[in-house]
């Protein structure tokens, strides 16, 4: 129940399902080479095929490579209407995209959709940890309503279409932050807020190590 | 079919919403309207980020407080629907609202003062289409004196110049449409000439380079002089950069790229040719010759005690960072990347934009001709303060004889 609230609340979840189908897949197609050297300012954290920033294990700039489309758009617009506001990597993406028209950040987003750049190494984890990532991520907290990742975000973590990204593969330390981000409110998402609130930091930091641990199937 | 249904929707519109019309509109007035209305920008200072276009709200910082600009949608309540046209002409040539109180120039009256009846008349049918937005108008924050209206009536003796625009009848019909639109509609002269303490633009070095800020950013000057100015720029590099916000030796970025695209993208060729044979005859703004003693980029680049042959130490950087697209010597890997060496980005007096656009990045102008445009990276969070400097240094003082001022590290602390 709190969880199907949270997600009819959240902002045009629905809307989006409709309007994607169409305008993604009417969009231009977009010449690989073309739009790697028109997306130079992307590439500089987030690679230049859409792989993130794990050069120095920071990981903190997330991989879009192969998120779903609608969620990637939906991001975007969040960036450039400053609803996800506030700290300094998100101040930089509301620069850089500000002045976009809607077609040309449908077009981005689809084309990191497409992307498939390859997953670096797994990274060598303490189990401990990592089990109760993973039982958090497979179970959640009953106790607490608190859902399973894998309800939402697909069985294997690899993002449902339109609006769901994947988690799988996705840099720990990125996960790790947006919790603090919806905590501070600087994203929003009721679901995600209550899940911040809720756990401790070593149960988020465990989810996301195990969830950076996993890759989608057809990257295995 | 498509004309005459956005034709059919506009006399709609009109009859649904038009509280202040004069008489009977016609659709080639509100077509004229709307291109007028674009020219003159009007939507990009009275519409704030994710507001209803027109429906004011935009903070204008200024130094003497902030401003909001006005609501300008027909909803009777909060924007301009219960002005008549005398109201909203006396508001455009005399920069006096319909309460009659004094309006400050960041409306940018000073310029709009000079337009034709006509054209007023047509911008006012256009409003009038617009969709009312219910958008109470938000109370300026400016600072004593400034708060008190009347104080303009002094501004207003000092400086304010009512039109209409008279043509010089010693020149072409395109050299004064030319004037029209960059002195009046256009209002170039807004950001990129200069202003005094009290804010009165300069009448002696018009288009010499603005001197106040708009989120970081100083217009240049875009006089004919040939080094600082646009006297340099090949034929047609004017025209293009107008229309598209991309030039051989400059793109668009921060607040001229949003002009291109939402204003100037729209130009029509002829005016868009008339806008460049004014500006070509303007008097050129700029030393002649290099001034002497001054440190320069090039004397300051070297690291103190450093051999003379050393490379400048933004040599390095250069190449890492700049290069694999502006190339090496300064010429750019594709035309849609600009050239470094000789642009007047990089050899501006004031290093400020160089600087900004090596911290900020950002994408060039979206328009009908490029609407999927390049970008630049940010550097801001990847280079220090000395990076930065260093590469600016080296941009500015590699490739050309003319001597520019060093950038300094504090400087470049100061913009981030």
């Amino acid at each position: 129940m709190i969880l199907w609230r949270s997600m009819a609340s959240s902002r045009g979840w629905v809307l989006l399902a409709a309007l994607f189908a169409a305008p993604v897949a009417a969009a231009p197609p977009p010449d690989h080479d073309g739009m790697q050297a028109r997306l130079a300012a992307c590439a500089t954290c987030h690679g230049k095929r859409g792989q993130g920033d794990d050069t120095k294990g920071s990981g903190v700039y997330p991989r879009l490579a192969g998120q779903p489309a609608a969620y990637l758009y939906n991001q975007l617009l969040r960036f450039k209407s400053e609803q996800r506001t506030g700290i300094p990597p998100v101040v930089i993406m509301h620069r850089l995209l500000e002045s976009l028209p809607r077609p040309y950040l449908r077009l981005i987003a689809g084309y990191y959709r497409n992307e498939s750049a390859p997953y670096p190494p797994v990274a060598a984890g303490n189990p401990a940890q990592l089990a109760e990532g993973r039982e958090l991520v497979e179970h959640g907290l009953p106790g607490k309503h608190i859902a399973a990742c894998t309800s939402c975000h697909g069985a294997n973590l690899e993002g449902m279409a339109p609006n769901t990204p994947a988690l799988a593969g996705q840099y720990a330390r990125y996960l790790t932050i947006q919790f603090e981000h919806w905590a501070q409110g600087a994203r929003h998402n009721a679901l995600h807020a209550r899940i911040a609130h809720t756990l401790t930091t070593s149960q988020i930091v465990a989810m996301s190590h195990y969830l950076a641990s996993l890759r989608p199937e057809a990257a295995q | 079919m498509k004309a005459a249904a956005i034709v059919a929707a506009a006399a709609f519109a009109l009859g649904a919403n038009l509280a202040h019309a004069t008489g009977t509109p016609d659709s080639a007035l509100i077509a004229r309207g709307q291109y007028l209305t674009r020219i003159g920008d009007c939507e990009a200072c009275h519409t704030q980020p994710g507001g209803k276009p027109f429906s004011g709200g935009l903070a204008i910082s200024t130094p003497f407080g902030t401003i909001y600009t006005p609501n300008i949608t027909p909803d009777p309540e909060t924007g301009i629907g219960k002005w008549s046209f005398a109201d909203f002409y006396r508001a455009m040539h005399e920069g006096i609202g319909k309460g009659g109180e004094y309006l400050y120039p960041a409306f940018p009256f000073p310029s709009y003062t000079l337009l034709s009846r006509d054209d007023v008349k047509a911008i006012w049918a256009y409003l009038g289409t617009l969709p009312p937005a219910h958008q109470a108008d938000r109370g300026n924050t400016l600072r004593w004196p400034y708060r008190i209206r009347q104080t303009m009536a002094v501004w207003r003796h000092l400086y304010f110049q009512p039109g209409p625009y008279k043509p010089d009848t010693t020149r072409s019909a395109q050299w004064n449409r030319g004037a029209y639109l960059v002195q009046g509609l256009a209002h170039c002269g807004a950001c990129h000439t200069p202003r005094n303490r009290l804010g009165a633009k300069s009448t002696e070095v018009p288009l010499a380079g603005g001197s106040v800020a708009i989120d970081g950013w100083i217009a240049p000057n875009i006089t004919p002089n040939k080094v600082l100015g646009i006297g340099a720029w090949p034929a047609g590099g004017v025209r293009d950069f107008l229309a598209t916000g991309r030039g051989a030796h400059r793109n668009a970025l921060g607040p001229m790229r949003d002009v291109v695209q939402s204003s100037l993208q729209y130009l029509r060729g002829n005016d868009l040719d008339a806008m460049v044979a004014y500006l070509r005859t303007v008097p050129s703004f700029g030393p002649s010759r290099p001034p002497a003693g001054a440190p320069t980029a090039a004397t300051v680049a070297p690291a103190p005690g450093a051999k003379p042959k050393q490379a400048p130490p933004g040599e390095a950087l250069y190449r890492k960072h700049c290069a694999a697209c502006h190339g090496d010597g300064g010429i750019a890997k594709h035309d849609y990347y600009p050239n470094l060496r000789n642009s007047s980005v990089a050899l501006a007096p004031n290093p400020t934009n160089l600087v900004l656009i090596i911290l900020r990045g950002g994408f060039q102008a979206s328009t009908k001709t490029y609407p999927y445009p390049y970008s630049m990276p940010p550097f801001g969070f990847k280079l220090s303060d000395q990076d930065i400097a260093d590469i600016a240094n080296y941009i500015r003082g590699s490739w050309s004889k003319w001597p520019v001022a060093a950038v300094y590290p504090d400087q470049v602390g100061n913009l981030r």
